[in-house]
């Protein structure tokens, strides 16, 4: 029996109870459609997460000391870092090779005194990567050439009761060398939103730093910024290439975050199960549609029988209603997540005053609460396939109930 | 030559726990080309008998050969097959698909058997208007009267040009006019086009119209009269 019989009487089978079909088509479609906006949000936020990881590692490969992974002691550095950037750099053209060192230490003012994270960099380059220097509230964003310079976090230079043009002394032990202290001024200080970050956080250029660290031309990690994260695993071989040195390890940032990676696998894991729950529920409303669109059939199909059609083209049929349902439904359903994403993705969904702050840390890194969806297309393509399966498995215990009949009993039916 | 050769047929209902007989050994032979009508009260055996030649039953006991095949050597798919290619049926009422119009009903036998569209749109508009119901082609079954879905019921029947068709009851929900005026389409359509009709019916007036009336009662065959035509 040819494919376009069965479309037709499948499709004029759900035309006749056309209230019963509406409804399953729109809770397949609801189900759908909310399904595509959750994912489009958790996607959106889960690709800021990774952005704001690759940012705070400053790339998507970085270069450490072997060990620093195990235990991030300040002396653990990347010695003659300058020239493995180049030599990173002259190799991958279309990338942003950057150095960083990160110390803990005490940051003192006159007045007070607190401990921070400080962070040197290369102020061109880091500026290339992150947006640290789109978000100076007051004063300006590092020189190179200024090696006094130091910006704090807004919350930092509260605490410290600085302002502009104030000095600041920076003081910390690094292995077994003695206590270190240098002086910088203040230069701007930046704001992010997240407190931990505001208060903790200062950053000056690397060459001061350098000074404070063993070896010569140390880093804490010489890091690959890609244009592209999908080039990350090739990359990340042919950084490997470049720095042999067995004394260092070249990761990609999957590697370097870990918990980032597992936060995302496990945040999706956690959606996908609860929508296969909510799909479970779809599915059974639709068993129950196509189940009550047998029934009420079961005579038409008898007379079907007794002018030759088999069971199997009967189930054939019953699986096609499910199937033209499933497509309806997965077309509106995608459409419905689709149109709701939309306003979301330039406006942002801004969950700031349900968790009172602009921002929340997961795995380490500052994530805004100002979500920005962003449409998953890999999952765009397998969302109508999802619901058409969905409609179809459901329709599988109608048509094999059909398969059942016998004609004469069918006939004689009601 | 026979196209239909029942042999001492019995068909048992088993009901809890007594048996009914609804056929208790009916032997008939029913020719190419003949038109019979099967006569008789209700309950006396008229429907099991057409179903058990149509194959859509299983007898209890005894042997049915349709256009010489032997049905008890049959599989239910392979009866299926012989349905669907050698014979037509006609049920008393509702019998016709709601969601396809006449002529997508007239052929739909013709779909499954997987003709090209365009002979059996041309091959179901020749049948419909064969039946009268010429303009009335894109109506659904809602949209006709008892007596135009039973002339469509007959169409569909008759368009796969089968060995034999069976008709159950064809005019018991119709008026004495309209059941009339189906009963001599069936006669004409015998004459004109040689094919064999078996019928059921418990009304006296349509008995007049067959050339041979088999007289069931209480399962078994009491007469079996032929006209001179
Ligand atoms: N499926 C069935 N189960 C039990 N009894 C049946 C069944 N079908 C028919 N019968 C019985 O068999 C007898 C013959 O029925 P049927 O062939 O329908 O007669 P008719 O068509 O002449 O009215 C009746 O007594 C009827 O009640
Ligand atoms: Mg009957």
């Amino acid at each position: 029996m040819n494919f376009g019989l069965l479309f037709t009487l499948a499709a004029r089978g759900l035309r006749r109870n056309r209230r019963r079909s509406l409804i399953t088509i729109a809770g397949i479609a609801f189900g759908l459609g909310l399904m595509s906006l959750s994912n489009n949000i958790g996607y959106g936020s889960h690709q800021d997460m990774v952005k704001s990881a690759v940012g705070l590692m400053a790339g998507h490969i970085v270069v450490q000391h072997a060990d620093y992974q195990d235990e991030p002691r300040a002396e653990r550095v990347v010695a003659n870092s300058g020239q493995i950037a180049s030599s990173l750099a002259a190799a991958m053209p279309e990338a942003t090779v950057l150095r960083r060192i990160n110390l803990e230490g005490l940051l003192l003012s006159p007045l007070s005194s607190t401990a921070v994270g400080l962070r040197a960099v290369q102020p061109e380059a880091e500026a290339m990567v992150i947006d640290l220097d789109d978000r100076i509230v007051e004063g300006e964003w590092l020189k190179a050439d200024d090696a006094d310079a130091i910006i704090l976090g807004q919350l930092l230079a509260e605490r410290l009761s600085v302002g502009l043009g104030d000095k600041v002394v920076f003081m910390s032990q690094v292995g077994d060398r003695d206590v270190d202290s240098r002086l910088f001024r203040v230069r701007g200080m930046f704001r992010t939103g997240s407190p931990e970050i505001d208060g903790m956080s200062a950053i000056v250029n690397l060459e001061p730093a350098q000074e404070l660290l063993p070896e010569t031309d140390p880093a804490t990690l010489v890091a690959v910024h890609l244009p592209d994260d999908r080039q990350t695993a090739d990359q990340t071989v042919l950084a490997r290439q470049l720095v042999p040195d067995p004394g260092l390890a070249v990761m990609a940032w999957q590697e370097a975050i870990p918990d980032i990676v597992a936060f995302v696998e496990l945040d999706s894991a956690y959606s996908d199960a609860m929508w296969l729950v909510l799909g479970v529920i779809v599915a059974l409303g639709v068993v129950n549609t196509v189940l009550m669109s047998v029934m009420e059939r079961v005579r038409e199909f008898g007379v079907m029988m007794a002018i030759g059609m088999k069971p199997r083209q009967l189930a054939a049929m019953v699986l096609m209603e499910g199937m033209v349902l499933g497509l309806i439904g997965a077309a509106i359903g995608l459409a419905l997540g689709t149109l709701a994403t939309w306003p979301l993705m330039h406006y942002g969904l801004d969950l700031s005053e349900m968790y009172g702050g602009e921002s929340i840390e997961a795995g380490g890194v500052p994530l805004s609460l100002v979500l920005y969806p962003e449409i998953d297309t890999a999952r765009l393509v397998v969302y109508p396939f999802i619901g058409v399966l969905f409609a179809v498995l459901a329709s599988l215990y109608p048509a094999w109930k059909v398969t059942g009949l016998q004609p004469v009993q069918a006939i004689r039916h009601q | 030559m026979s196209i239909v050769s029942v042999r001492n047929l019995r068909r048992e209902y088993t009901q809890g726990a007594f048996t009914v007989h609804a056929l208790r050994g009916v032997d008939l032979d029913i020719a190419a080309g003949e038109f019979t009508a099967l006569m008789g009260p209700s309950g006396s055996g008229k429907t099991t008998l057409l179903n058990l030649i149509g194959g859509l039953d299983e007898p209890t006991a005894g042997e049915i050969t349709v256009d010489g095949q032997d049905l008890s050597r049959m599989k239910a798919g392979d009866r299926s097959e012989l349905r669907l290619r050698r014979l037509g049926f006609v049920f008393q009422s509702y019998n016709l698909i709601p969601v396809l119009s006449a002529v997508e009903n007239t052929e739909f036998v013709l779909m499954l058997r997987g003709e090209s569209a365009a002979n059996r749109r041309q091959r179901a508009m020749e049948t419909l208007a064969a039946v009268g119901l010429k303009g009335m082609e894109h109506r659904r079954p809602s949209e006709l009267s008892g007596g135009q879905q039973q002339r469509v019921a007959v169409a569909r029947a008759i368009a796969g040009e089968p060995a034999l068709v069976l008709a159950d009851e064809p005019t018991a929900n119709l008026d004495s006019t309209t059941g009339h005026e189906l009963i001599e389409l069936m006669q004409r359509l015998n004459r004109e086009r040689g094919l064999t009709f078996v019928f059921a019916t418990h009304d006296p007036k349509v008995m007049e119209a067959a050339r041979r009336v088999v007289r069931l009662e209480d399962g078994q065959i009491a007469s079996d009269e032929r006209k001179g035509s």
